[in-house]
C-alpha cells in the first residue's frame, strides 16, 4: 500500500510565480517538490546518475530563469519542467558516445512507468498516477513504445530494435499511443 | 505544384526531438503557416506531455537540492504572494469538494470519476481531521475509481517537516498502516500541508489516524 500526493496545479503555478520574483522559500519548495520526477526522467534517459544530476540541476536553473514566462494554460508545471528536462537529457546523451542500454533496464523502465508507483516506494503525485493509469490503458504494444520513446528518450530506430519490429511499425505505435493519451485526457475533461 | 505537408512520422519525430536542425527549421516554418498540420502536431505534443507526467520519480543523491539552490543563488527575502484570503478560499473549495463527495481536489478532479459511483455508498464520506485538543487540521474522505477505493487525506495546518504514519482503522478495530508521509512547507506561512491518496483494498476504514514516529496520535478523522 502506498501514498500518492495529490497534484495541486494551482499551488504549483503559484510556486512558479513566486520563483519568478526570487522568493527563496518558493525556490526551496519548488526544487524539493519536483526533484524526484526531474531526476527520475534524467536518469531514465541518460542511464547515468552523475550525468542525470547535472541534467536535473540545469533543468531547474532553466526553469527558474524562464519562470516568468510559464503559462499554466499550456500545461502543468510538472510537464513543463519535464519537457525542459527531456530536451536537456537528450542533448546530453547525443553529445556523448552512444552507449548500449541493457534490455533489462528498459524493461524495468516500462514496468515501473506503467505501474504508477515510484521504485523507491515514496509514492508520487496524482498527476503522475493518472498519467500512468492512462498509459496502462493503452494497447500494451503502444504503451511500451511510448514509454521507451518519451520517458526512455529512445529513438524510433532504438524502439524498433528493442521491440524487434520494423521501424515503420515502431513509429506508428508511438504516434497512435500519443494520440490515444491525448484523447484519454480529453475524455476525462468532458 | 503540390503543396508540401510533413507526413505523420515527421511530426512525431519533431515532437520527440529526433529531427536535426535543418529538418526542425523546415517543419517549424511549415507549422507556422499551416493550421491543419499545426493542429496535428499539437495533438501529438499534448499526448507526449501526458506521457511525460508518468515519469517514475527517483530520489537524487543527498544534498542535491542544496546544490541546485546554491546555483540559483536565490537569496531574496521570503515574499509570500498568495494572500491569506486566497488560501482560505482554496482550502474551502477543497473541503467543499470532499464533503460533497465529488473528489473535487484541484488536479484530481480530472482523474477521479465524476459519476455518482465516485463515492462509496457509505455515509458520511468525509470527516474532519481533529487533534486531541479538538483543532481541525484538515479532512479525510473516501473516493472510488475504476473499482478501486482510495482514502483522500488533506492536511492544511501541519508542522513543517513532520512525518506521520497514516493508520487506517477498520470496523473490527484492525489497524493498517497506509504509508508514511512528510508534510511539505507552505512557504511564507510557517505551516505545512499535504494532500494524499491511499489506495485501499477491502472495506473502507471507519477512521483514519495520523501517528507520529513516537506513536502519538496527532490527529484522527472518524467517518
Amino acid at each position: 500500500m502506498g501514498l500518492f500526493s495529490l497534484s495541486d496545479r494551482a499551488a504549483d503555478a503559484a510556486l512558479v510565480s513566486a520563483l519568478a520574483v526570487n522568493d527563496e522559500a518558493a525556490a526551496t519548495a519548488f526544487v524539493r517538490r519536483f526533484q524526484g520526477p526531474v531526476f527520475g526522467l534524467a536518469v531514465s534517459i541518460t542511464r547515468d546518475r552523475v550525468l542525470a544530476e547535472d541534467v536535473a540541476q540545469e533543468a531547474f536553473l532553466r526553469a527558474w530563469r524562464a519562470s516568468a514566462s510559464y503559462d499554466s494554460r499550456r500545461g502543468s508545471v510538472l510537464t513543463w519542467l519535464l519537457t525542459i528536462t527531456r530536451n536537456l537529457a537528450i542533448d546530453a546523451i547525443r553529445a556523448r558516445r552512444a552507449a548500449p542500454v541493457e534490455a533489462g533496464e528498459l524493461e524495468l523502465l516500462i514496468s515501473t512507468s506503467l505501474s504508477g508507483s515510484a521504485p523507491d516506494g515514496t509514492g508520487g503525485r496524482v498527476e503522475a498516477l493518472a498519467a500512468a493509469d492512462r498509459l496502462a490503458r493503452l494497447p500494451l504494444e503502444q504503451a511500451r513504445a511510448v514509454v521507451l520513446a518519451v520517458i526512455g528518450g529512445r529513438t524510433g530506430a532504438e524502439v524498433a530494435e528493442h521491440e524487434g519490429i520494423p521501424l515503420g511499425t515502431a513509429k506508428t505505435r508511438i504516434r497512435n499511443g500519443l494520440l490515444r493519451m491525448r484523447l484519454a485526457m480529453e475524455a476525462e475533461r468532458d | 505544384m503540390t503543396e508540401w505537408h510533413p507526413d505523420p512520422d515527421q511530426l512525431v519525430a519533431l515532437a520527440l526531438t529526433e529531427t536535426d536542425a535543418a529538418q526542425q527549421e523546415r517543419l517549424v516554418a511549415h507549422l507556422a503557416g499551416c493550421p491543419a498540420c499545426r493542429d496535428d502536431y499539437a495533438q501529438l505534443s499534448d499526448g507526449l506531455q501526458q506521457a511525460l507526467a508518468a515519469t517514475p520519480a527517483f530520489a537524487p543523491s543527498a544534498g542535491f537540492s542544496g546544490r541546485v539552490l546554491t546555483a540559483m543563488g536565490s537569496t531574496a527575502a521570503v515574499t509570500p504572494i498568495r494572500s491569506r484570503r486566497t488560501t482560505v478560499l482554496m482550502v474551502a473549495c477543497l473541503l467543499v469538494g470532499l464533503l460533497a463527495g465529488i473528489g473535487s481536489v484541484l488536479g484530481i478532479n480530472a482523474w477521479l470519476d465524476r459519476s455518482s459511483s465516485v463515492v462509496t455508498a457509505q455515509e458520511p464520506v468525509a470527516a474532519r481531521l481533529l487533534t486531541s485538543g479538538g483543532d481541525a487540521i484538515g479532512s479525510v474522505g473516501i473516493a472510488r475509481r475504476s473499482g478501486r477505493t482510495f482514502v483522500l487525506l488533506n492536511v492544511t495546518a501541519g508542522r513543517s517537516g513532520a512525518r506521520y504514519d497514516c493508520i487506517l482503522v477498520g470496523s473490527d478495530g484492525s489497524r493498517l498502516n497506509g504509508g508514511t508521509w512528510t508534510l511539505s512547507d507552505e512557504y511564507g506561512r510557517g505551516t505545512a500541508s499535504g494532500a494524499w491518496l491511499v489506495p485501499i483494498a477491502g472495506a473502507p476504514p471507519v477512521a483514519v489516524e495520523l501517528v507520529t514516529p513516537t506513536g502519538t496520535v496527532w490527529a484522527r478523522g472518524t467517518f
